[in-house]
């Protein structure tokens, strides 16, 4: 049981770190996640049940590890991460288009529970139902942040908000799509 | 492709376009991490892992044993 376990942890590495790295926005914030996360799951491994989905099992202790740190964070710093939030909420047209740090960044702005419902359901390729279950919600609330998560994002890498487009002047959403 | 699509708003249909390109990128940055290889403190904490708990195993056979 433990190797195959063992094996199984190992292998599920490049989805944490993938995982990892579009929550975070940080390469190495993300492999300490991914190292906390393995450690953790190992202590608990009696509580996995075998033939699971694995990888929906590690992911939910990686998200609830990401947000006990962010939570830890904010106590141990909180003017900082203030002026971090401030940061963050600098205007659309300062983020470039078509870069994946673009995105990596425009990710950091979304509200966290929008953040990890898009990246698990459009990214990690989840089920609505496999990422409810991963974040303990309701599949239904899962679709709607994936679908404000989208919206926002669009308007973010695009660099103007939706409205623009109702006079249909749209070359600039358009231009996403190429 | 989907604009080419007659819908009742020009909106609706550069909606569905953006979303879809967001997707797509957003599957290209979890697949390009993805992809890379995995660094070797992984596998060395696992196999350290997994040898600690050897060694509890061992001691908890001894302790039983005396």
């Amino acid at each position: 049981m433990s190797t195959s376990f063992q094996n199984g942890l190992l292998a599920a590495v490049p989805n944490l770190r993938a995982f990892a790295m579009s929550l975070s926005g940080n390469a190495s914030r993300a492999d300490d996640l991914v190292q906390d996360t393995l450690v953790k799951a190992w202590a608990n491994r009696a509580s996995y049940q075998e033939g699971t989905n694995l990888n929906a099992w590690l992911f939910t202790i990686l998200r609830n590890t990401y947000y006990s740190l962010m939570r830890k964070r904010r106590r141990e710093v909180e003017d900082v991460d203030e002026a971090a939030a401030a940061a963050l909420k600098s205007p659309a047209q300062q983020l470039d288009h078509l870069h994946l740090q673009d995105l990596t960044e425009a990710l950091q702005t979304l509200p966290p529970t929008q953040r990890e419902a898009i990246i698990l359901v459009a990214a990690s390729g989840m089920s609505y139902e496999e990422a409810a279950e991963i974040c303990n919600t309701a599949p239904g609330t899962i679709k709607s942040r994936v679908s404000r998560a989208r919206k926002r994002l669009a308007e973010l890498l695009d660099g103007q908000h939706p409205d623009v487009t109702d006079d249909g002047s749209s070359s600039g959403l358009q231009a996403l799509a190429v | 492709m989907q604009l080419d699509r007659t819908t009742s708003s020009d909106a609706t249909s550069n909606e569905a376009v953006v979303s879809e390109a967001v997707g797509d990128r957003l599957k290209t940055l979890y697949d390009t991490v993805a992809s890379e290889p995995v660094p070797d403190r992984f596998a060395d904490l696992l196999n350290q892992l997994a040898s600690a708990e050897t060694r509890d195993d061992q001691d908890d056979r001894s302790g039983e044993d005396s």
